[in-house]
C-alpha cells in the first residue's frame, strides 16, 4: 500500500553525498557527483554506452560476455548472492522461445534503499547493463520491474528510456549490429512479495505476485513460460564497468570469493546515514567510522542486521570483527543479503524492534504457503504479547519452534525472513526478552505447563 | 518403469509418476491437502514434505516425480514433526466449529489430526476472523474461516471447468476466497468444488445441514441424466433416503468430476415423489394382486387372440438386465409385437458433447444398451407420434408403459395420457406418483427407482458400466426383472379358460 506520506516523499529524489565519503571506493558511483549524469549525452560523455559499443562493434559473442561477467566473480546484489554469469549460464541456448530479461528494481527490504541511488542518478548505467546482460542471454525484451513506491525514479528511468532508443541502443538493429532489443517500465502495486524473482515474475505476467514452484527454475521457465533472467539493479548497474576494465580488474578487487565493491545503504543510529560504495572485504569499522563517522550522539553500538530486515541480527563483538564480504558475514552467522545496514544503539529496545518487523513481514507474507501466512501472524501475536507484558514463559520457546518450522518449508524465502531474525533475536539478546517476561503478568498456569511438556 | 525406495521399501512404479500417487498406489499416504491428481501442482500446504536421501531440505512430495534411485522417507522424526506442525498452522486460525460444520465426519482437518496431530494447541491469541456464510450463487455456501486456502477450487474454475470465476483476494492470513466482483459462480460444473474442498469452507447449498454424513451409506451406480454416464456414488440413508451423489472415479469417462445437473438427479428417486403403493383407479390394492391382474389382463387378451391390441411403451433408462426380461417375457413368451419409444437411434447418432466439457446431448442413460437389446429381440419401436394416432383410432385395447422417475419421460406421457380413451386399459410400471397420476384409471405398480437398479447400461463410448444400488427406499415396489418374473409365473398359471379349454379338448 502506497501510504500518503510514503507517496510525497517519493515524488523527489533521495539525497545523496555527491561526493565520496572517506573509506569508499567509488566505481559503479564514480560519476554520481557529475552535474546532470543522468542525460544520456553526459553519461556518453564520461564513457557511457562504450561497453556496449565494444561489444556490438569487436562482435563479441554472447558467450564471450557470459564469460567475462562469470569471470569478475560478481555476485547478485539483491540478497542471494547467486553468481552472475553462472545464472546466465543457465539460460538454454536455442531460441526456440522467447528468452527475457527483468530487471529486479522492486526495492522494499526495510533498511535497503541503495538501488534508489543508481535508478534515480544514474539510470543509464544500468540500462546499458541490462542491453549487454540481454544481449549475453539473447534476449529481445527486458522489463524494468520498479517498487510502486518509486514515482520520481519510474520517471528518471522511463525518460532514459526514452533517451537510450533516440541515440541508437535500444529498439531494431542496435548499432548495427543486428541485436533487436525493446525495454519497457512496469511498476509495482507495493507488494514486497514482488521481489522476490518468482513473485516478480507472476506479477508481470499479470497475476496475484504469489512465488512459483521451483523447479522450474526461471532460467528455463520463467516469465510467460520462456527462458528468463531476472538481475537485481546494481548488480546490473556494474556489468558495463566489467566491460570496459575487464573482468580481472572487478575480480581484483574485493576478497577471492566476493568480488568488486558493494554497495551499503546505512540507516538507524550512525551520524551520517546514506548510501556508501565500499569495496568488498573492508572492515565494519571502515563503514561506520568513515563513512558514517559513528555513532549518533557518542551513544554505544548495541546490535547490527547487516542485509536488510530479514538477516539475522549480529552484536555489537560480532559486527566488529566482521568484514564487509558474503562469507565473513555468514561466518558470523546472518548474511550480506542486500546491504541494507540497519545500526542499532544502546538505547534501543530490540524487542520492540522485532516486533515492529513481525509486522511487516505479517502484513507482507503473500499467503500462498500455509506456514507463512498462518506463522508470520502468530509471531507477531505472541511479540505483540511480549511488548504488551502479556507473555508467559513457554511463549519464548514457541518462538523458537514456531520459527523452527517456518524455515525452508515454504516455496520462497519470506517465512525464513522474519523466522531467522526472531531467532537469532532470542539467541543474541536473550536478556531483553527476559525483561519483558520478569515484567509480564501472563504466569503460566499448571496446565499450560504440561502442555508445553507435551508439545515441545 | 522406475526403482524407488519409499521407507526402505523398494518399489517399482511409472517413470516420472508423481510421487504422492506412486506412494498412494503401494499403500502409502503422504497426507496432502492442495495436491489432486486431477489439477496442477500448487506446493501450497506443505503438508505432503518427505525427507529426499541426499537433499538436507524437507522437500514436498507433490512436486516430486519418480525416477529411479529416489529414495524418500515418510516417516522419520523430522517428517512427523513437520507434518504435525504444518497441521498447527492450517488450524491456528480454524475456527474449529466441527458441531455445526457439514464437513465434520469427512473432513481432512480432522482426519489427519487424528493420524499425524494429537497435541495440544499453544495458540492462545486471538484468530483471524471472517466471513461465515457466503452465498457464491445458489449452488455453493463458502465459509471463509473454515478456508485453509489450499486453491484447489481456484485451480478447478481455471484448470477444468474454465469459468474462472474463483480467486483468492487479500494477502497473509486475511487471504480469502471469493468470486470475482462478488458475481455468482457460473456454469453446470460448480458442485466438483464443493468435492475437492478438503474443509468444510465450501459447502453444497442442496446439501448444507441435511444429513450428518457418518450416518450415509455408499453405493456405486451411474448417474442417469445423460448418455456419459458419469460413475457416481449415491449416498444414502439406511437405503430410505438419498442425500447426495458424488462423483466416482473412473480415468475413461467422468475422472474426477460430474456436472451440477446430473447430481441433483437424485431428487426424484426420493420418497416424496414416489408411488409406495400398487393402485387401480387411485385405489391402493396389494402388489402380488396387482400383478396378478396385470398378467390376467393381458392373458385374456392373448387368449382372445388379440395380443395385437397389446401395446408397450418404454425408455432407453432400464438397464441390460431388465430390459431382456421385459423383452424376452413380452416379445418371446406373450408375443407382442408394438412396441414404442422415442427415436432412440436419431438420439445415438446426433449424441455430442453438449457444453464442452461432459454433458451430451442424449438425454438417456442406456440408449445403446436399449438398441442393443432391440436388436437381440429383433423388436422395432415406432414413435410417440404413431402411438397417439394408435391411441386415437382406439387400435390398442392394452397399453402397458414402463416409466422411470425422470421427470422428462413424464413430460413425454402427458399428451398420451389425453390421446387415451377409456376404452383402452392403462398398466403403468413406474417408480413416481406423478406418471400414475396423469392415468388416474390405471393399474399402476410401483417399481424400485434408476438408483436403486443393480445392473449394467451402456454409456456413449459403448462402455458397459455397473450399478449396483441394491437398497429398496419403498418396501412395497419391484424391480423390472422382478415385476416380470412375477407376471410370468402368474400368467402361466392355468386359468377357469384354460381348464375350460383343457375340457373342450
Amino acid at each position: 500500500m502506497m501510504r500518503e506520506t510514503q507517496h510525497h516523499r517519493n515524488m523527489r529524489p533521495m539525497a545523496v553525498d555527491l561526493s565520496p565519503a572517506p573509506g569508499e571506493k567509488r566505481i559503479l558511483l564514480e560519476h554520481l557527483g557529475v552535474q546532470g549524469i543522468r542525460r544520456i549525452s553526459v553519461y556518453e560523455s564520461k564513457g557511457g554506452y562504450n561497453a556496449l559499443k565494444k561489444i556490438l562493434e569487436k562482435k563479441l559473442s554472447p558467450d564471450q560476455v557470459i564469460e567475462a561477467v562469470k569471470g569478475s566473480g560478481i555476485r547478485g546484489r539483491g540478497g542471494a548472492g547467486f553468481p552472475t554469469g553462472l545464472k546466465w549460464n543457465f539460460v538454454p541456448k536455442d531460441q526456440s522461445k522467447p528468452h527475457y530479461l527483468l530487471c529486479n528494481a522492486d526495492e522494499s527490504e526495510p533498511g535497503t534503499f541503495k538501488d534508489r541511488v543508481i535508478l534515480e542518478h544514474l539510470p543509464h548505467m544500468m540500462i546499458e547493463g541490462m542491453i549487454i546482460g540481454a544481449y549475453a542471454v539473447q534476449a529481445k525484451k527486458s522489463y524494468v520491474y520498479i517498487r510502486g513506491e518509486y514515482t520520481y525514479a519510474t520517471k528518471i528511468v522511463e525518460e532514459a528510456i526514452k533517451e537510450a532508443y533516440r541515440a541508437g541502443y535500444l529498439g531494431k538493429n542496435i548499432l548495427g549490429s543486428g541485436f533487436d532489443h525493446d525495454m519497457f517500465v512496469h511498476r509495482g502495486a507495493g507488494a514486497y512479495i514482488c521481489g522476490e524473482e518468482t513473485g516478480l515474475i507472476s506479477s508481470l505476467e499479470g497475476k496475484k505476485g504469489w512465488p512459483k514452484l521451483k523447479p522450474p527454475f526461471p532460467a528455463v521457465e520463467g516469465y510467460l513460460k520462456c527462458p528468463t533472467v531476472v538481475n537485481n539493479v546494481e548488480t546490473l548497474a556494474a556489468v558495463p564497468w566489467i566491460i570496459n576494465n575487464g573482468d580481472k580488474a572487478y575480480s581484483g578487487i574485493g576478497t577471492e570469493k566476493s568480488t568488486g565493491t558493494k554497495l551499503w545503504s546505512v540507516s538507524g543510529d550512525v551520524v551520517r546515514q546514506g548510501v556508501f560504495e565500499v569495496e568488498c572485504g573492508a572492515s565494519f569499522q571502515t563503514l561506520l567510522e568513515d563513512c558514517c563517522r559513528g555513532m549518533k550522539d557518542g551513544r554505544k553500538l548495541k546490535a547490527v542486521i547487516p542485509g536488510g530486515s530479514s538477516a539475522p541480527i549480529l552484536t555489537a563483538a560480532e559486527a566488529m570483527d566482521m568484514t564487509l564480504d558474503y562469507e565473513s558475514i555468514a561466518s558470523k552467522g546472518s548474511m550480506l543479503g542486500s546491504g541494507g545496514m540497519i545500526i542499532l544503539d544502546e538505547t534501543r529496545d530490540l524487542v520492540q524492534v522485532l516486533k515492529n518487523l513481525s509486522e511487516f513481514y505479517h502484513d507482507e507474507s503473500c499467503g500462498q504457503c500455509t506456514p507463512c501466512r498462518e506463522g508470520t501472524g502468530w509471531l507477531m501475536k505472541i511479540l505483540h504479547s511480549f511488548t504488551e507484558k502479556q507473555a508467559r514463559p513457554i511463549d519464548l520457546e514457541l518462538l523458537k519452534t514456531t520459527s523452527n518450522n517456518m524455515i525452508g518449508r515454504t516455496i520462497c524465502v519470506l517465512a525464513d525472513s522474519i523466522a531467522m531474525p526472531v531467532l537469532s533475536y532470542i539467541e543474541k539478546f536473550p536478556e531483553e526478552f527476559d525483561r519483558y517476561l520478569s515484567e509480564s503478568s501472563g504466569q503460566s498456569s499448571l496446565s499450560e505447563k504440561l502442555q508445553a511438556k507435551e508439545l515441545l | 518403469m522406475a526403482k524407488i525406495t519409499i521407507n526402505e521399501k523398494e518399489f517399482e512404479v511409472e517413470d516420472g509418476k508423481n510421487l504422492v500417487d506412486a506412494a498412494e498406489e503401494n499403500g502409502i499416504e503422504i497426507p496432502h491437502y492442495c495436491y489432486h491428481p486431477g489439477l496442477s501442482v500448487a506446493g501450497q500446504c506443505r503438508m505432503c514434505v518427505v525427507e529426499q536421501e541426499g537433499n538436507s531440505k524437507l522437500q514436498i512430495a507433490c512436486n516430486m516425480q519418480c525416477k529411479d534411485g529416489l529414495k524418500v522417507s515418510t516417516e522419520s522424526d523430522r517428517v512427523k514433526d513437520a507434518v504435525k506442525w504444518n497441521l498447527e498452522f492450517h488450524l491456528i486460525n480454524h475456527p474449529i466449529d466441527c458441531p455445526i460444520c457439514d464437513q465434520a465426519g469427512e473432513c481432512g482437518l480432522q482426519e489427519y489430526f487424528m493420524e499425524h496431530g494429537k497435541y495440544k494447541s499453544q495458540m492462545r491469541e486471538q484468530k483471524v476472523l471472517k466471513e461465515k456464510v457466503v452465498p457464491l450463487g445458489d449452488k455453493i455456501t463458502l465459509d471463509k474461516e473454515r478456508c485453509i486456502l489450499c486453491s484447489r477450487c481456484v485451480r478447478f474454475t481455471q484448470e477444468v471447468s474454465k469459468t474462472a470465476d474463483l480467486a483468492i483476494f487479500n494477502r497473509g492470513d486475511r487471504s480469502v476466497i471469493g468470486t470475482v466482483n462478488n458475481e455468482p459462480m457460473k456454469g453446470n460444473y460448480q458442485v466438483n468444488t464443493v468435492d475437492i474442498c478438503p474443509v468444510g469452507a465450501l459447502t453444497s447449498t442442496d446439501f448444507r445441514f441435511e444429513q450428518r454424513v457418518w450416518f450415509l451409506e455408499e453405493a456405486e451406480s451411474i448417474c442417469r441424466g445423460c448418455s456419459t454416464g458419469c460413475n457416481v456414488n449415491i449416498h444414502h440413508k439406511a437405503g430410505k433416503h438419498i442425500y447426495r451423489l458424488k462423483p466416482r472415479y473412473n480415468a475413461d469417462v467422468n475422472a474426477y468430476w460430474m456436472c451440477d445437473e446430473g447430481r441433483l438427479t437424485y431428487k426424484s428417486a426420493n420418497f416424496d415423489k414416489r408411488l409406495n403403493a400398487a393402485r387401480l383407479g387411485g385405489v391402493k390394492l396389494p402388489l402380488r394382486e396387482a400383478v396378478q391382474m396385470l398378467a390376467a389382463e393381458l392373458k385374456t387378451l392373448v387368449a382372445m387372440e388379440q395380443q395385437d391390441e397389446i401395446a408397450v411403451l418404454l425408455f432407453p433408462t432400464e438397464t441390460n438386465e431388465d430390459l431382456e426380461t421385459v423383452f424376452k417375457t413380452l416379445k418371446g413368451d406373450l408375443e407382442i409385437n408394438a412396441f414404442y419409444s422415442i427415436d432412440v437411434q436419431a438420439l445415438i447418432d446426433e449424441d455430442e458433447v453438449k457444453d464442452e466439457l461432459m454433458m451430451r446431448n442424449d438425454p438417456y442413460p442406456n440408449s445403446r444398451g436399449f438398441v442393443k437389446g432391440m436388436k437381440a429381440h429383433k423388436i422395432e419401436t415406432k414413435n410417440l407420434q404413431s402411438l397417439k394416432k394408435d391411441l386415437e383410432s382406439g387400435k390398442i385395447g392394452h397399453l402397458l408403459i414402463i416409466a422411470p422417475e425422470d421427470p422428462q419421460v413424464t413430460d413425454l406421457l402427458a399428451p398420451l395420457s389425453q390421446a387415451t380413451s377409456p376404452d383402452t386399459f392403462v398398466s403403468l410400471l413406474t417408480p413416481q406418483t406423478a406418471a400414475a397420476d396423469l392415468f388416474a384409471q390405471a393399474l399402476s405398480i410401483p417399481c424400485i427407482s434408476h438408483y436403486e437398479k443393480k445392473g449394467c447400461m451402456i454409456n456413449f463410448q459403448g462402455r458397459e458400466q455397473q450399478l449396483s444400488g441394491g437398497f429398496r427406499m419403498i418396501k412395497e415396489s419391484l424391480s423390472l426383472d422382478e415385476c416380470f418374473r412375477l407376471l410370468l409365473e402368474e400368467y402361466k398359471k392355468p386359468t377357469e379358460i384354460d381348464r375350460r379349454k383343457g375340457a373342450q379338448q
